[in-house]
């Protein structure tokens, strides 16, 4: 009998000791593969999969509207300049809009020649390092090219803007996230197209978190 | 039969799982920030449910160091855990302490971990990160207003937000959320309502923001049957305003903006509170039923009494092992009080002098400090985050890229 006591014990203690350091598990999701993403209850907030989704919109929708095209048979066969402007974030999650523009750009790189359409660097960072190359250059200090002096002048502006309507009723939170994006030419604010995204999250909290 | 070391048994492996976390208000005593850091330095050496938490100090302790990099990469990553995070540990929470389950913070830690991340983000020129940020710290703080429960009113992330949206030139949004603040109730408790940068024009006409935090933020003890009851007690602290000097010349006294035990009581109960009173009860039932049932058995004796004595054993142990004992981590190295301060001053380096000051309007001279650094830029803001503690170094931008283990064995 007292064996029999102590092997219940012993499996109590096996039970603390496995519950206290884990077992139970926390069920933080981690995404490898961005395929892997899904809408439902157990993600909340926008992930890469939502960003390529969003991104592959507006390329489709520089192909469809044939923008290329239209501006290569108004002048005179040149390629239009595009420049990215760094998108507005109006949700409640950061660090979505750097991975967004880089992800953009890189896609429309890659999917258009340069005969399309051709892309004006317009980070803060590489505009005052091109200053002060272009200042070198002026100033005899660097060698240039001759006639080719002048920065890009961008003919479009891509724009976006990523919105949410962020609800919770302490057991839901629930982020409907709008993906706004626009094409603006630059020499008569006409707006060439606007489109949206729009992805809704959800997730569940424990009842034992506030 | 002897019961009384089985007994000692259960008492032991009640305490299981029960070990203390680590005591930052102990630490900042001893070494201050710069203890908290390197004792926090190897994530690892904390147990995983814990780690959140310790993160949080870490990041608080570089940050009041003025490493805001390495500050904005851990409150990052303890943003990531808090807001997308599921938790962990709730099945051993709900038998065992409730300390089992993995920490994410109540609303206002939340809060607090979205503004500071958008604080940083903001010093670092990320507008629309931080804009991001301030923006989540307000929807932590929100309940369910369908249900009439509370509306966000800690007013820092809003004045923030509106810093942002300024950054954007978009003046019609700083005008919605000043009228969302002008809704809320004027408790004293929580802001000042005399504070004067709640205008359209005063927020326009500044170029520099000073939030400066006072005191020390509210603190959980385990309190009521079986310590089931988790007290929320406010932190202990003289300082009740601050005066600030630029260059020497008296810019002004702060107004209070935002109160870390306000916030904290008033975020209504958790249905964890009721989990722990049922633990509480059952715990004392099983405790009573165990220990009467195994009494019987010994009196009776035989088969049948040991049977009985087994049964009793097996529910005292259940009761030991079961702890209702309130969770009472919290960020401890919050503050009491956030005041702010406005000004338009010219660009440049400026040296800033703080003065605090007691409820009878007498100086606190062990807690002034001087020679504090602020670069005004040319266009845009200078956001300086202060604190009434002397060993709060906001530190120069210099300093904020810097490694704060550079020279020590790497850790992750």
């Amino acid at each position: 009998m007292k064996i029999r006591i102590l092997l219940a014990v012993l499996f109590m203690f096996t039970f603390t000791t496995v519950a206290s350091t884990g077992a139970t598990g926390c069920r933080q999701s981690t995404r490898e593969d961005i395929k892997d993403d899904e809408v439902g209850p157990e993600s909340s907030g926008p992930y890469a999969a939502d960003l390529v989704e969003v991104t592959d919109v507006m390329v489709d929708k520089l192909k469809k509207q044939k923008i290329s095209e239209n501006f290569k048979a108004r002048y005179k066969g040149e390629p239009p300049i595009i420049a990215i402007i760094r998108p507005q974030n109006d949700t409640r999650f950061p660090e979505v809009t750097q991975i967004f523009q880089e992800d953009l750009l890189t896609a429309m790189m890659e999917r258009f020649t340069r005969e399309q359409f051709r892309f004006s660097q317009r980070d803060s960072d590489v505009q005052s390092a091109i200053a002060s190359e272009k200042e070198a250059k002026e100033a005899g200090e660097r060698t240039d090219r001759t006639g080719r002096r002048t920065k890009l002048g961008a003919d479009y502006f891509m724009k976006a803007k990523f919105s949410t309507l962020s609800m919770t009723d302490g057991q839901y939170e629930d982020d409907t996230i709008l993906y706004t994006y626009e094409l603006i030419d630059t020499e008569t604010d006409e707006l060439i197209f606007k489109g949206g995204h729009k992805i809704r999250r959800v997730s569940k909290k424990s009842a034992v978190y506030r | 039969m002897n019961i009384k070391p089985i007994l000692a048994l259960c008492a032991l492996l009640a305490l299981a799982g029960c070990q203390s976390v680590y005591d930052a208000k102990a630490a900042m005593k001893k070494g201050g920030y710069q203890q908290v850091m390197m004792d926090t330095q190897d994530l690892n050496a904390f147990p995983e449910r814990d780690q959140t938490l310790v993160l949080n100090w870490r990041a608080h302790s570089k940050m009041a160091l003025g490493y805001r990099d390495s500050a904005r990469v851990d409150y990052l990553r303890a943003w990531n855990i808090m807001n997308h995070g599921d938790g962990g540990g709730v099945a051993a929470a709900n038998w065992f302490s409730e300390r089992q389950k993995f920490w994410m913070g109540d609303p206002y830690e939340r809060a607090f971990n979205s503004w500071y991340l958008g604080v940083l983000y903001y010093q670092q020129g990320k507008f629309e990160d931080a804009m991001a940020c301030f923006r989540n710290a307000i929807f932590v703080d929100t309940g369910d207003l369908k249900q009439g429960e509370f509306a966000a009113d800690w007013l820092p992330a809003f004045v923030m937000r509106m810093r942002c949206f300024l950054t954007r030139g978009d003046e019609g949004s700083v005008k919605m959320l000043l009228e969302e603040i002008s809704r809320l109730e004027k408790d004293k408790a929580n802001f000042d309502p005399e504070c004067p940068w709640l205008t359209v024009e005063a927020q326009k006409d500044a170029n520099v923001v000073m939030m400066i935090e006072l005191g020390e933020g509210p603190y959980f003890t385990a309190e009521g049957h079986h310590g089931s009851v988790r007290a929320m007690n406010q932190g202990d602290y003289r300082e009740r305003f601050a005066e600030v000097f630029v260059n020497g010349q008296k810019l002004g006294t702060t107004y209070k903006i935002g109160d870390t035990f306000y916030q904290c009581i008033t975020r209504g109960g958790r249905v964890m509170d009721d989990i722990l009173k049922g633990k509480a009860i059952a715990k004392t039932t099983m405790i009573a039923a165990g220990a009467t049932a195994m009494a019987v058995g010994h009196r009776v004796g035989g088969k049948g009494g040991l049977v009985a004595m087994g049964v009793g054993a097996a529910v005292l142990i259940g009761g030991l092992l079961m702890n209702a004992e309130a969770d009472i981590r919290g960020n401890t190295l919050l503050p009491g009080e956030t005041h702010l301060m406005m000004a338009k001053l010219p660009p440049g380096k400026h040296d800033v002098e703080l003065r605090f000051y007691d409820a009878n309007g007498r100086e606190l001279r062990d807690m002034r400090q001087v020679g504090v650094p602020l670069e005004v830029p040319e266009t845009g803001d200078a956001v300086l985050l202060a604190r009434s503690h002397p060993r709060y170094k906001p530190g120069s931008q210099s300093q904020a890229q810097a490694d704060p283990y550079a020279g020590l064995p790497k850790k992750k």
